[in-house]
């Protein structure tokens, strides 16, 4: 019987985090165990840069009135990644956000994209979503249902928009706007591992 | 027997299992259904919430716009930009400064420190809000023209809706001719209804506030010009023209409040 043989390693680091090099930003969840409320913290905090980088310098990519929806594809990203929990409490925190700042009343874009983070996250298990394409398809897909869906509450609550103009002018625009940068922001949360760090 | 009775037992545990993660997500779907619709169908539309929460949310938004606005590079980094935009900053202050002077109406300047994040709605947020005595329904502008009014009040911030928001109406006449119909926002533009088929109107024409909304926009209040008269059916009552903004409603960076 040979003894084990003697290995002068850190042994405050678990084997796992050695074996492979990580991205920056994403930590394995094994080296990470009993931090989950800093990692909800920073989460938050990467919400609230997407909702003020939304509402200010995203201005820049407007076109023809028309700006990409990043929080979308976060809550999207998270759903795809993590299931029908993170998918409904990403889209909950990124609408209530939204919503104070936006002119829609508080309330509106949390049960939109609660409703979405879920459904999107139910499905993720029966779909792939690793080609760029599917990605985009997908986004556009939920975007268009998240889009009519707000125009359904939106005239419930009396603001008076016509379906015509606003499928024409808001809902498809945004639609294909945002669906032609996820595959890009996919890659970048999946290689900064932000669903690491979702709820 | 016994391997029966281990798979009987298994597939149970796997059940239950399945169940309760199932009823958990379920959960907290409901929840977080039932929180959302609380605050859009309250009628307070929980005040204390929102006020708190837009405080510090609004933060990080005014320290980008300061930023912005007085870029902090050393002068090797770039100083002839930054005097440059010194300069910009200069004049629209400047411009501003003679508006004011112009006005009967007491007014303050403000600073726009975000836009409206969706695609649904036209407005933007200011850093001054009610410890600065803005109101709901204050009138917003620019030395170009008219910007919006004040639609909600917060402590240090306010959100103005624009003229080209599908929301807004406003009452407006044109000023060579006096002809007056109302003026209603469209995603890109304004159009101008309710002006009969042989109303006097040509393009180029000034379009102003007509002052008929029990005091909300005062009237001679520059709004734009008129860029297109649609060519209206035989059995249309009314003229339908395309009115382009005077102020340039998407490059907006300092306006003026009139209280």
């Amino acid at each position: 019987m040979n003894p084990a043989p003697f290995t002068r390693k850190n042994p405050f680091v678990a084997e796992r985090c050695r074996s492979k090099p990580r991205p920056f930003f994403s930590p394995s969840p094994n080296c990470r165990q009993g931090r989950g409320g800093i990692k909800r913290i920073i989460f938050f905090f990467l919400l609230l840069f997407l909702v003020t980088l939304q509402a200010t310098l995203l201005n820049g990519l407007n076109i023809l009135g028309i700006k990409p929806d990043f929080l979308f594809i976060l809550v999207i990203f998270i759903a795809l990644h993590k299931g029908p929990i993170s998918g409904a409490w990403c889209g909950f925190l990124a609408g209530i956000l939204l919503d104070l700042f936006s002119f829609a009343p508080l309330g509106t874009n949390a049960l939109s994209k609660t409703a979405l983070g879920f459904l999107l996250g139910a499905v993720a298990p029966f779909l792939y979503f690793e080609a760029p394409f599917i990605q985009g398809l997908l986004l556009f897909i939920a975007m268009l249902l998240e889009g009519i869906f707000l125009f359904i509450l939106l005239s419930s609550l009396h603001l008076a928009l016509p379906f015509s103009h606003s499928f024409l002018h808001i809902i498809l625009p945004t639609s294909l706007y945002t669906s032609l940068l996820t595959p890009l922001l996919f890659y970048v949360f999946k290689k900064t591992g932000v669903s690491d760090y979702a709820f | 027997m016994r391997l029966e009775a281990y798979f009987i037992t298994y597939s149970l545990v796997n059940l239950s299992t399945a169940n309760y993660i199932m009823k958990k997500k379920v959960f907290v779907l409901v929840i977080l259904i039932l929180i959302s619709l609380f605050l859009l169908f309250s009628k307070r539309r929980a005040p204390k919430l929102e006020e708190g929460l837009t405080a510090v949310i609004y933060l990080p938004a005014k320290v980008l716009a300061k930023t912005t606005s007085h870029p902090r590079e050393t002068l090797s980094q770039g100083e002839e930009r930054l005097l440059l935009e010194l300069e910009r900053e200069n004049e629209r202050l400047r411009s501003l400064l003679k508006l004011r002077e112009r006005l009967t109406h007491r007014s303050m300047a403000a600073l726009v420190i975000g836009r409206e994040p969706t695609n649904w709605f036209n407005s933007i947020l200011l850093d001054k809000g009610r410890e600065e005595g803005v109101e709901e329904n204050f009138v917003v502008i620019t030395p170009e023209g008219l910007v919006g009014r004040v639609n909600k009040v917060h402590r240090n911030s306010c959100q103005v809706l624009l003229i080209t928001d599908l929301e807004s109406e406003i009452g407006a006449l044109i000023e060579r001719s006096r002809v007056q119909g109302v003026l209603q926002g469209r995603k890109r533009g304004l159009i101008l209804k309710y002006l009969p088929l042989g109303a006097d109107v040509r393009e180029g024409d000034v379009i102003t506030t007509s002052g008929l909304e029990e005091g909300l926009f005062p009237k001679g209040l520059v709004i734009g010009r008129i860029k297109r008269i649609e060519a209206s059916h035989p059995q249309d009552l009314f003229l339908e023209i395309i009115v382009t903004p005077k102020a340039n409603l998407s490059r907006l960076e300092e306006v003026l409040i009139l209280k």
